[in-house]
């Protein structure tokens, strides 16, 4: 009897620690990437039909693209990380070398940008916020890349198949090389653009009852809330980079070109527009 | 024996039970805060209980039948973060009756949207809803900007390199991160 009290105390106690063990590893799901890659692969097929030859490259591209997702995802599945970001750096370059095929969408100046930047829309703790905000952006953004030393040799030796990746890449003028250089275009994009932002402020032309009902039934949401946050960080992670872009040219950036020289008063440095484009990985 | 392997499990259940839940999962007072100027109607930012009630409108809304909004809306989506931010803080106070299980999972979701976004995991509740605060009034000027139209045919191949190249980054931001926790529960275990 005394025995059987003691067991059950002792599983009480077991499933009280289990229940309170709340920091609990959470592994990434195995078919993370399948799903991705599955959703590509549908988007692709309705895709409007390629009539011209930069659609017909891009599409090639795309196509490409799916194999080393689904290497990325076989190795997801094996646990073996590390050729999970291999992997699934080399498709982020071959997506940044396709976008950057893409005919440039310049932006269209708007006049009321400039006297909205000067003091009435953003004031110097808005621009000097924003800018640590970027920078720990670029900082992530960095960390979770993998080494580009070695990067394709790796790949290589971890049996992913380049050559139909190789094939695609050179339709449209690239190389597997230039893809490792385009890996961390955006990091540098948003690191120089953040030190370029300093720029704009130095030049004084640019710039209870229903609580606590409301309050428990969005913590109720505490599951779908992860799965909103997700969704919403995938429209960030698409859309800042195009807006922050847009928001360069209209903060007074009118050209790259501009905003080089913004950046090398800012810092004291003195690259040329070639240079910059390098050191981006633009080229 | 069995007498005292009895007596050190009461003793434990005992001692388990003398917590209080929000001790147990560690749920700690709310962080003071300074609001900016325009996070919320200046009639909702007078107190806390308002403060809360319209934060919880705005981001059950936006997160749940209009999360669609916040894709295509960068300037609107840092708006709600930074009203996300200042709810999941508020929350934590005790008068605002949340369960703490319930408010464990709100902090779960709201360190995970740090993770993506790229703020740092220990920054203050303060700094957190300024920044994005802040970047949400620099993407208003961003969206003011009208970009030049092209083919159907180009931006759809856009959008979809947009996405992917997006969902992407953000696997290997949770990669990244999945490894440094690990990294950090080694080093712990060898201490």
């Amino acid at each position: 009897m005394t025995s059987r009290l003691s067991a059950i105390i002792f599983a009480t106690l077991l499933v009280c620690q289990s229940a309170y063990a709340a920091d609990s590893e959470e592994l990434l799901p195995a078919d993370t990437i399948e799903t991705m890659t599955t959703e590509l692969q549908d988007e692709l097929k309705t895709l409007p039909p390629a009539t011209n030859e930069l659609s017909r490259q891009i599409d090639s591209v795309l196509g490409s693209v799916t194999p080393t997702l689904q290497f990325a995802s076989d190795a997801l599945k094996k646990q073996e990380f590390s050729t999970v970001v291999d992997s699934l750096g080399l498709a982020k370059g071959t997506l940044s070398v396709a976008l950057g095929k893409l005919p440039d969408v310049s932006v269209v100046a708007d006049k009321d940008l400039a006297s909205s930047l000067e003091g009435k829309g953003l004031e110097k703790f808005d621009v000097e916020n924003v800018r640590a905000l970027m920078d720990n952006m670029a900082i992530t953004e960095k960390a979770a890349l993998p080494e580009m030393a070695g990067l394709l040799d790796r790949v290589n030796q971890s049996g992913m198949d380049l050559a139909e990746l190789n094939h695609s890449l050179e339709r449209i003028g690239s190389s597997a090389e230039n893809v490792t250089r385009n890996i961390s275009f955006d990091f540098s994009n948003l690191a120089n653009f953040s030190q370029s932002l300093q720029s704009i402020i130095n030049n004084p032309g640019n710039i209870d009852a229903i609580s606590r009902e409301i309050g428990i039934a969005v913590a109720s949401l505490g599951g779908n809330l992860k799965q909103a946050a997700s969704a919403v960080a995938y429209g960030i992670a698409a859309g800042v980079d195009v807006n922050l872009e847009a928001a360069a040219q209209g903060a007074g950036y009118g050209s790259f070109a501009a905003a080089v020289d913004a950046y090398n008063a800012a810092n004291g440095t003195s690259y040329s527009v070639d240079q910059a484009k390098s050191a981006l990985g633009a080229n | 024996m069995k007498i005292m392997i009895f007596s050190i499990g009461l003793s434990l259940l005992i001692l388990t039970g003398c917590q209080t839940d929000r001790q147990r999962y560690n749920i700690q007072d709310p962080e003071p805060v300074t609001l900016p100027e325009g996070l919320m109607p200046a009639d909702k930012a007078v107190s806390p209980e308002f403060g809360r009630g319209y934060a919880g409108e705005m981001v059950s809304m936006y997160f749940g039948p209009k999360k669609d909004l916040l894709q295509t809306d960068p300037a609107l989506t840092f708006h709600m973060l930074a009203l996300f931010e200042y709810l999941t803080n508020e929350l934590q106070h005790y008068a605002a009756g949340v369960a703490p299980y319930q408010m464990v999972e709100l902090i779960d979701a709201r360190n995970e949207l740090r993770e993506v976004i790229g703020l740092p995991k220990d920054i203050s509740a303060n700094d957190a809803i300024n920044q994005l605060y802040s970047m949400s009034k620099f993407m208003v000027l961003a969206s003011s900007q009208k970009t030049v139209e092209e083919s159907e045919e180009i931006t759809t191949r856009r959008k979809i390199i947009g996405k992917y190249k997006a969902q992407i980054t953000l696997l290997l931001k949770k990669i990244k991160s999945k490894q440094d926790a690990r990294q950090e529960k080694l080093v712990g275990e060898k201490k």
